[in-house]
């Protein structure tokens, strides 16, 4: 079974993009199937599903939904295992776009949004520098001249990576983004590993405290520099 | 370009670099070279990236290698675009040989909504090797898919329905534009001709001051125009029902295949359609017809462009308040 890695932004047209492929592999007579991870309720799983495609959801809901991602990772891929699959995705939100949930050894694909802004791929972080494929959606509807910009910065950012436009809409790219994932031949490693490291997130808050002030917070705390007149 | 000029002429040469030196999020002194920067940083930057100062230096000349690739390149040239014939919906063979298509030529794509206009446009931008729906190759200068360098966009679009969204002028949006793959200087000096043609083309002037989002639906096509044939790296051009945009379709198109792009216009219209140097009919997603434009249809266009001009004179006329007469 091949595991493939797919992240992005919320709200980018990532399970758009990923129904587009899936039935796009069904086509060409493969068993695929989706992880979704999200911090909120989500019926994308049933979205999945009305299309033929296996698909199951998991809620992070007070975890963080990025370590609750590799928390559950290995039992995610048995179950794929389990249900024969060729290819399981996995798909999921860097939410403080300092993680990315990407594996040495295993494809990654980043989905970005072209109406984020020209901006927009140097502040996504390791989710996009790291990432082997990926995927610019809603470009549709602008310029020429911004698609090239935002290409372009994309491409700066990760220059290693295989870039494609993707309409979630009318499926148009999906074909080449396909056969990017499948001409991919990576081997995972013996032990799985991050290709970076999350954040660490150890202080009170995360234990649930909602008080603030200095006197409640201990743990992993850093306390910016805000200069000006003391 | 290495890694021992300063970073400031790096930067006139290739502003794009800004990207690379913004990541390293440290401030670093332009006068002098990457190596010089890398030299007066503490240890403790290193440790946090978890490199040193000969792999950083290493890094950054290999990008400067890999952004040279793609700076001002001659692989994204396309002197010719072949198809090779696949299938319609309904899975009738396409009745041709091959189509072969030159630089600075025009192709009209004529048929009804829905004939097969988008199927084919995306064989065009995959370079289909015959593993798409309609089953068709596409070749570029005679080289399959496999055999072109990854990643190269090959078909600059224009249509209707494309919008500006940037909040930025016009002049500072082509000169970002532009130095996408130029060097700072040429990058202003090409975003003063992308004015001023724009504004020669529509005929309606405006500012280089004025905000690209403002811009009327006329100025803003002439702008995409004129860019796209001055600034965008594409060697294919699809323009997709532009019709009505008041803008002067001849010289447009003349613009386009003077830079050596090879031309599709999607249309409806027959002025347009009569402009191209041939016209592919397509009918239930195939290609049904190869047509070259006839030594007679000259004469045709003559008085489509006729009528085109009466129509537009009337259009002012109203426009102004004046009564209509038959003269």
């Amino acid at each position: 079974m091949k595991l493939v890695t797919v992240a992005g932004p919320p709200a980018v047209g990532k399970t758009s993009v990923l129904l587009r492929m899936n039935r796009l592999l069904k086509e060409r007579g493969l068993r695929t199937g989706v992880v979704k991870f999200d911090c909120m309720q989500t019926n994308d799983d049933e979205t999945f599903q009305e299309a033929g495609i296996r698909a199951v959801r998991g809620i992070s809901a007070e975890l963080c939904p990025d370590h609750f991602f590799i928390t559950n990772l290995d039992e995610v891929c048995a179950y794929g295992r389990r249900e024969k699959l060729d290819i399981l995705f996995t798909e999921s939100a860097g939410l403080c776009s300092r993680c990315s949930p990407y594996l040495k050894g295993v494809p990654a694909v980043c989905v970005v949004d072209q109406l984020a802004g020209i901006h927009a791929p140097s502040k996504i972080g390791p989710m996009l520098k790291l990432a082997d494929i990926i995927l610019i959606t809603r470009g549709d509807i602008v310029s020429q001249a911004e698609r090239e910009v935002f290409f372009r910065q994309v491409m700066l950012v990760n220059p290693r990576a295989e870039i494609f436009p993707v309409n979630g809409l009318t499926g148009q790219g999906a074909r080449a983004a396909v056969d990017a994932i499948l001409r991919r031949t990576d081997t995972p490693d013996e032990e799985p590993s991050l290709r970076f490291p999350m954040p660490m997130a150890i202080c009170s808050y995360c234990l649930g405290e909602t008080r603030i002030g200095k006197d409640y917070q201990v743990g992993n705390v850093r306390k910016m520099k805000l200069g000006g007149a003391t | 370009m290495t890694c021992t000029d300063t970073l400031a002429s790096l930067l006139e040469q290739c502003p794009v670099l800004r990207v690379y030196l913004n990541d390293l999020e440290t401030d670093l002194d332009e006068t002098v070279s990457f190596a010089e920067n890398m030299k007066r940083l503490p240890e403790s930057f290193f440790e946090q990236r978890k490199s040193d100062r000969d792999a950083e230096c290493r890094q950054f000349e290999a990008y400067l290698r890999a952004l040279e690739k793609t700076w001002n390149s001659d692989a994204l040239r396309a002197d010719t675009l072949t198809i090779l014939p696949g299938h319609s919906k309904s899975g009738a063979k396409e009745n041709f040989q091959k189509i072969q298509l030159h630089r600075g030529q025009t192709t009209a794509l004529v048929g009804r909504t829905g004939a097969g206009k988008s199927r084919l446009l995306e064989d065009i931008e995959w370079q289909a090797a015959g593993d798409s729906p309609t089953g068709r190759t596409i070749l570029i200068n005679g080289q399959k898919r496999a055999q072109r360098p990854l990643g190269q966009r090959l078909v600059a679009q224009l249509s209707q329905n494309m919008n500006f969204v940037l909040d930025m002028h016009v002049r500072d949006f082509l000169r970002m534009h532009a130095e996408c793959f130029h060097a700072r200087a040429d990058a202003a000096a090409l975003a003063g001709q992308v004015y001023r043609t724009a504004v020669s083309l529509c005929g309606e002037p405006f500012e280089e001051t004025t905000p690209v989002t403002s811009l009327s639906g006329g100025q803003s096509r002439a702008l995409m125009i004129a860019d796209c044939a001055l600034i965008s790296q594409a060697p294919v051009v699809l323009i997709d029902e532009i019709e009505n945009a008041g803008i002067n379709r001849r010289m447009a198109l003349k613009l386009l295949t003077g830079r050596d792009k090879i031309v599709f216009i999607a249309t409806h219209d027959p002025v347009l359609a009569l402009l191209a140097d041939q016209r592919l009919v397509l009918s239930d997603g195939g290609i049904k017809d190869v047509m070259q434009k006839m030594s007679g249809e000259e004469e045709v266009l003559r008085k489509a462009e006729e009528t085109d001009r009466f129509l537009t004179d009337l259009r002012e006329k109203i426009r102004e308040g004046q009564r209509l007469t038959v003269s």
